[in-house]
Order: structure tokens, then sequence, then C-alpha cells
């Protein structure tokens, strides 16, 4: 195992990866974890996104995990509330050969940076539905969802670079 | 560290242009070909065959031929666009990477889409098995078969979609040799090193 390890270490980091992303999956999934953790978090993300644009002029009415303005009203869900992110994140800082003390500080990090880009996508998100709803589909799609995730692959290799193993130098 | 995080960048920026410009031109005759494949696919567990997979636009209706058309039944339908997005992410990774254009980075770049394509040819016959397991309930599959397919969209639309981008970029992009100077840079287990080295061996000649 420690061979097939450093012979192939691509192959076992997307294999710890996956894995990691699959038990994450299926925790998040769970009802109980669903109804008192995700929920909660996507309506605190929500009543965020809400206070942004309200302090942006834009008249808006927030129910549950709903925003709803003048002429357009949009339900977060998980996909759109950034714990998606965070799992990939978690996931890959998981499968990555590291410290516990290096994973926490990358992954708290890491998310609250996550959450920052995921505030400004529902934000924008519900600016283009009551503007320019024709846009609204590509741009959700297409674009603020390649780039959640693609800001969480730039965090993870920052954090592969600057922090992983740091005690492992330390300690020689 | 990448000695030009701000290159990184740029590149990444222009690899997700060229991919959203790509998944939004391409995704009309993309979703044909899509339902094509994953009609043999589903058929290939069917005696007789049952299932059609229809594309419109970029939509994919599907039908079963044992059950007789009603003016007034709902059709089911899956959105391709919304399974097959994660090609403008694959697209920017490989853009990002060192020689994005070099023919050995083009053709990695394209073997991993030749992966994607079988990744989401797997999430609409998930979509397809659940819109089935739905439907019929109990009779549909086994325990687990209706475990699996009952979660499987939910979880490829989760976080299947980016995840397997990200492991098929990790897979199939160029790896580099690593130097007697990048060896001796930081004492890390060599495992972490070639990690690094494979993933993110980001443009050390090219930025000079």
């Amino acid at each position: 195992m420690r061979i097939e390890t450093q012979k192939k270490p691509g192959l076992v980091f997307v294999a710890r990866f996956l894995a990691a992303l699959v038990v994450f999956y299926v925790v998040s999934a769970l009802g109980p974890v669903n109804d008192h953790v995700v929920v909660p978090f996507t309506k605190g993300v929500v009543g965020a996104s809400a206070f942004l644009l309200r302090s942006l002029h834009q008249p808006l009415d927030v129910a549950g995990t709903v925003l709803r303005s003048p002429n357009f009203a949009l339900d977060v869900h998980n996909g759109c509330n950034g714990v998606e992110a965070m799992m990939i994140l978690a996931a890959a800082m998981l499968a990555f050969p590291s410290t516990l003390r290096s994973r926490i500080a990358g992954l708290l990090a890491g998310s609250a940076a996550i959450q920052i880009v995921n505030l400004l996508r529902v934000a924008s998100l519900v600016s283009l539905g009551e503007h320019h709803r024709k846009y609204f589909d590509f741009v959700h799609v297409g674009v603020w969802q390649s780039i959640v995730i693609l800001a969480a692959v730039a965090m993870f290799i920052f954090w592969s670079w600057k922090f992983a193993e740091q005690p492992l130098a330390a300690r020689s | 560290m990448p000695s030009n995080p701000s290159r990184l960048v740029l590149k990444a920026a222009i690899g997700f242009l060229i991919g959203l410009a790509v998944w939004g031109g391409l995704s009309v005759p993309y979703t044909r070909l899509l339902a094509s494949l994953s009609e043999t696919v589903v058929r290939l567990g069917e005696h007789p065959t049952i299932t059609t997979i229809t594309p419109q636009g970029t939509l994919m209706i599907i039908e079963r031929r044992d059950v007789p058309r009603s003016p007034t039944a709902m059709q089911f339908g899956v959105e391709s666009t919304d399974i097959t997005f994660n090609v403008i992410l694959l697209m920017a990774l490989f853009a990002a990477g060192r020689g994005a254009l070099t023919d050995r980075n083009v053709f990695r770049f394209a073997a991993a889409a030749v992966a994607l394509v079988l990744v989401h040819v797997g999430a609409v016959v998930s979509f397809v098995e659940a819109y089935y397991l739905e439907g019929f309930g109990k009779a549909h599959g086994g325990w687990i078969a209706q475990h699996f397919w009952g979660r499987a969209p939910y979880f490829y639309s989760v976080v299947g979609a980016y995840g397997s981008a990200i492991a098929l970029w990790w897979l199939f992009r160029p790896s580099s040799e690593p130097s007697a100077k990048q060896h001796g840079t930081r004492r890390t287990s060599r495992a972490a090193q070639r990690l690094r080295l494979k993933a993110f061996s980001l443009s050390r000649e090219e930025s000079r």
C-alpha cells in the first residue's frame, strides 16, 4: 500500500478525494443534518445576501431560503449555498498529505473566502433576475457555478503550496 | 507557490471564457450525441428495449414505449446543460497549467474530455433510472439499485459534476519531471512533493 502510494500519488489522491466527497455528500444529505445544519446555514446565506442587496438599495423580502424582489424570486438550494464548494475544498484538503492543524486552518479560511464569493453570486443572480431575466439561466449555470468551484480549487492550490506539511519542514 | 499567480489567473480566465463559448455554442449538437449515447446505454439493461431519449434543443425527453402516449400526460425531460456545464471547469483548469497549447496538454485534455463524455452519459442514465424508480417504485430494481439510483442524480448535481471534472483534470494533466532544485527546496514527503509537481508545476519555465 505504501509502495502504491509512492508510485501513484495522483491516483491515490483522486481516490481519496472522491471517497471523501461521497462521505461528505452522504452526511450532508442525511435528514437531520440537512434540517438542522444545511437549511439554517442556507437561511444565513440568504439573510447575508439580502443585507448586501438592501445596502445597495434593492427592495427585497426574505422568507426562509427564498429571496423575493418586486419582479423575481430566488429559492436558494443545495448547490447554490456554497456548501458544495466547501465540501470539494474539504475533500481535497483531506486527500492531500498534511497535518490536521493545517487542514483545519485551510478549511476555515477557504470556507470564509468561498462564502464571500458565494454571497456575490447570490446577490448578483437576484439582481440579474430582476433586471435581465433572459440571461439568468446562462449566468446561473454556466458562469457562477464554475467560478465558485474554480475559487475553491484556487484556494486549495494556494493552501497546498503555502501551508500543507509545514510542520514536516519545521521538524527538519 | 506558482511564481506568477496573476499569469495563472489570466490563463484560467481565458480557458474559462473559451469553455463558456464552447459549452454555449455546442450545447444543442452535444445534446443530440448525449441523448443517443445515453439511450444506447439505458437499453443495454432492457429486454425488450423500451426507452427512447429524444433531444429537443438542450432538453432530452425521456419516454417509454410500454407507456401509452397521452396528450394530457406530463413528459419527463432532462436539461443537458445542467449536466454538461462542468466542461467549462475542465477547460479552465487545463488552460491554467504549464504549456496549455502544447500537443501533450491538448491530447491530455482531449482524453479527459472523452472521459467526461462518459461521465455525462452516466449522469443522464442516473436521471432516467431515478425517474423510472419514482414512477415504478419497488418494481424497479432491488434495494441497492433503488437507493443508488434514487440518490445518484442529486449527488451528481450537488458535488459529482464538479468532483468528476476536478478528478479528471488531476488524473490527465501532464506531470512534469522534478528538477534537482525543486527537490531540495522543501522537506516534504515524497508523495506530497510529487502531487504538487503533478498538479501545480505551473509555468515555472513559462513565466520566466
